[in-house]
């Protein structure tokens, strides 16, 4: 189920109206969880199979890993569950890929092969909910935390509706026991929860879903659009797949608050930000700290020679593109991004600026340097973006080329706007509304203005949603991961 | 909780009274395209029979020339065809109680229409407003309610979008050229893109739309025009399957799948097939907007093939079609 459509408000006011008519968390929890793989079985029942073999098998494994005292068994049970969930990644995300390349590199050295492909469907948020439930089998590996002997609540952990395909991919630590204890129904946190869903519609079906016309019609057919053209469609996807994410966030997060579950923060308005390590972590904060927490540190993370670092870097901004899916152009935009990285994460003394703190500085007006600073950081991630939206590496070299090639030809600037003029006045509003608001967590967050201010502020954002979301249906650009 | 639900209730109200000035705002569209299904209805109920009923997706009512057929075969034609978002279901049960004895259906579906589910709410729902009979004609199987609950805020988008732009404007928008109800002439073609350029080839460079797995829907839609076939027989009319002209590219680039279809077409569809594939891969000239609708060159290409093809299928008779219809 999508959360733009009409049948996830009817399904959203059916499940809220019965989760708090309990008083039982178990209860609730048995709610939620139905609820959940209705939710998720509405794309294909099948999937429901595969996430509950998948769930199932981690709940099993942690209440054995918190049983067992023996080292090598307990590293077996990890293994078997690492295994488990690495190999429903592979075969269903990377197998055809491994195969493809493997064929396409036996045959460069005159030995080829013809094994078969599969025609896989991917389930949707598969790399979501598996993350998720890996978190928890190393948290109870390291016996950071307890294992559930509950099957309800963990399943309502690893199944929760809002965020089970695209996240934020939440740490057992954090989420599990806020479903092992009672919840009461809080009226400011319910408010503050469709404030923030009303946000992110906002974000995806006027301003994401408009600007998706623009960038379409220009990737489509890179070829027959100019260099100027494509780096306006190139910026485009940056605050398309921006506000196609972020909103998914902030739907998912205002869902959770209407069921008076707490979700982490997803993003935190990571355009402003004034470097490469900054963006990103301002940028998908879930995964980032996942591959920081179970690659990066790992490996050795950055307590180590300068060289090393480097190498760690490279190796988890790399393995963040392929997450994204299994094709070159991934790999290429993670490796970008990683040495994006590598000049600040090296120089060691300077000043980390964390997702909580302002980006930009606090000045209203930003100075010159700040502003230099953050143009130069978004243009580096537009060129990542190219890789990231580009059907192939062939087609992103040649949309490189052209932003150089064409830049000289005064006839290049005719930018294809039409069908996204209203996607990019509702772009400028954002903007706008996100720098002036980027010290709280979301922009329309604003419990200071007067009632009638506020009611008039959602009233509007309302039906301009409404008006202004083009007449088409656009599913949330991360469900193909 | 109490006071919660009192705020949101007295939210909701607030834009239920905005959405009442919205909706007193919006008109249905007399000049739309859909608009043209009731006139299409009006000339079956009066055509005398025999009468040539043409079914079909967007590809028929750009690409038949009635006239020239009635000339030619001596048989009242009706264009029914409207656009394939309408799903193959409706189009065949807005003619299947209206089929009458002598008479000739040739059926002309999309190779998207047979291998896909097309509709779309929006479509529907305007065609609604202009039919209300349709709704009874449509198959109300579980993936089209479902595609009303994923679909109903483009629906409502759709009312809020004409009822605020009437609102600013004092005027009911309507759709461009041809995309109206004026377009048509009074056999149920489109013509009103005969006198307009067609769009550049680049613009309109799409393909067909056939995806990698639809022999299950293919097997569906099959079924759907067997049932149809019956039924029509049963009232002692003929039925024919033509198949749509498009570009030569697209027959390139997709032949292994269409010449699969066309297969399964002849190995499970009880309707006589008129027509191949190749003869029906047209240049990419005498295309107007998309790979079905075509120029009036292209218009008269293919309706001299299908005058051609039934030629013999037309029983002769005394008097000209344009005599028997009243």
């Amino acid at each position: 189920m999508i959360f733009t459509t009409f049948a996830f408000v009817l399904f959203l006011a059916v499940i809220f109206t019965a989760y708090w008519s309990f008083t039982s968390f178990k209860v609730q929890n048995g709610l939620l969880v139905l609820a959940s793989f209705l939710f998720y079985g509405w794309w294909d029942v099948r999937f429901c199979g595969l996430m509950f073999w998948a769930a199932g098998l981690d709940f099993l494994v942690g209440v054995g890993l918190e049983k067992s005292t023996n080292p090598r068994a307990r590293r077996a049970l990890l293994c078997v569950t690492l295994c488990a969930n690495l190999g429903l990644l592979g075969f269903f995300k990377y197998y055809n890929f491994f195969i493809e390349n493997l064929q396409a590199a036996l045959a460069t050295i005159g030995s080829p092969i013809s094994p078969s492909t599969l025609y896989v469907v991917l389930p949707v948020g598969i790399s979501f909910y598996t993350f998720q439930t890996m978190s928890y089998t190393i948290e109870v590996y390291r016996r950071r935390m307890h294992a559930t002997t509950s099957a309800i609540d963990y399943f309502a952990f690893v199944t929760f509706f809002p965020q089970l395909v695209a996240g934020p991919i939440e740490r057992a630590y954090r989420l599990l026991p806020q479903f092992e204890t009672t919840r009461r129904f809080d009226p400011a946190m319910a408010t503050d929860g469709c404030r923030q869903m009303l946000w992110g519609f906002f974000k995806k079906m006027a301003i994401a879903d408009n600007l998706a016309i623009a960038v379409d019609t220009c990737y489509r057919n890179p070829g027959a659009h100019s260099g100027p053209q494509m780096a306006f469609a190139t910026i485009c996807f940056a605050f398309q797949i921006y506000c196609d994410f972020s909103a998914y966030s902030d739907i998912a997060t205002g869902t959770g608050k209407l069921f008076g579950i707490q979700l982490m923060r997803n993003f935190a308005y990571p355009y402003f930000s004034q470097t490469i390590g900054e963006f990103w972590r301002r940028w998908h904060i879930s995964l980032s700290t996942w591959f920081r927490d179970y690659v990066f540190i790992p490996l050795g993370g950055s307590r180590t020679t300068a060289a090393r670092t480097a190498q760690n870097i490279l190796a988890t901004f790399t393995l963040s593109g392929i997450w994204h899916g299994a094709s070159w152009n991934f790999l290429i935009w993670g490796a970008i991004n990683g040495l994006g990285v590598l000049p600040t994460a090296l120089r060691k003394s300077h000043v980390i600026i964390r997702a909580h703190d302002t980006p930009g500085g606090e000045s209203l007006i930003p100075s010159p340097v700040t502003l230099f600073r953050m143009l130069r950081t978004f243009l580096i991630i537009c060129l990542g973006w190219v890789f990231f939206r580009a059907a192939t590496i062939h087609d992103a070299l040649s949309i490189l080329r052209g932003f150089v090639v064409d830049a000289a030809h005064p006839s290049a600037y005719h930018l294809p706007v039409t069908g996204s003029v209203k996607g990019l006045a509702a772009l400028a509003m954002l903007i706008l509304a996100e720098w002036v608001q980027r010290r709280r967590v979301y922009p329309l967050d604003v419990p200071n203005w007067p009632r009638a201010a506020r009611w008039l502020a959602y009233t509007a954002l309302f039906w301009a949603t409404l008006y202004i979301t083009p007449g088409t249906r656009s599913p949330f650009i991360y469900f193909q991961f | 909780m109490p006071r919660f639900l009192l705020k949101l209730f007295l939210f909701a109200l607030l834009q239920c009274a905005i959405g009442a000035v919205v909706l007193a705002n919006y008109r249905i569209d007399d000049n739309s395209f859909l608009a043209a299904v009731r006139d299409k209805h009006d000339r079956l109920a009066k055509l005398a029979s025999p009468r040539l009923v043409l079914v079909g997706g967007s590809n028929v009512c750009f690409g038949t020339d009635s006239a020239q057929i009635e000339k030619s075969l001596a048989i009242g034609p009706v264009d029914m065809a409207m656009q394939g978002s309408l799903g193959v279901g409706y189009m065949l049960h807005e003619v299947e109680d209206e089929v009458r004895p002598g008479d000739i259906v040739v059926v002309s579906p999309e190779y998207e229409q047979l291998t896909r589910r097309m509709q779309e709410s929006v479509t529907l729902m305007r065609l609604f407003e202009q039919n209300p009979a349709a709704v009874g004609q449509v198959d109300w199987d579980w993936p089209l309610v479902k595609m009303f609950l994923d679909e109903g805020h483009l629906c409502i988008r759709e009312v809020v979008v004409r009822g605020i732009d009437r609102l600013a404007s004092g005027k009911t928008p309507t759709s461009p050229l041809p995309y109206r109800r004026e377009a048509f002439n009074e056999y149920g073609d489109v013509v009103g893109h005969h006198a307009m350029a067609p769009l550049p080839a680049e613009v309109r460079a799409s393909q067909l739309l056939l995806g990698d797995s639809f022999d299950g829907q293919l097997r569906a839609t099959i079924g759907q025009l067997n049932a149809f076939h019956e039924a029509c027989r049963k009232r002692g009319a003929d039925v024919y399957l033509f198949l749509p002209a498009i570009p030569e590219r697209c027959l390139k680039r997709d032949e292994q799948k269409i010449r699969h279809i066309v297969e399964r077409l002849k190995s499970d569809c009880t309707i006589p097939i008129l027509n191949t594939p190749d003869e029906m891969a047209f240049p990419e000239s005498e295309f107007f907007n998309t790979v079905y609708h075509l120029t009036e060159a292209g218009t008269a290409r293919r309706t001299s093939l299908l005058v051609e093809r039934l030629r013999d299928k037309i029983p002769s008779r005394n008097g000209t079609a344009a005599s028997s219809a009243n």
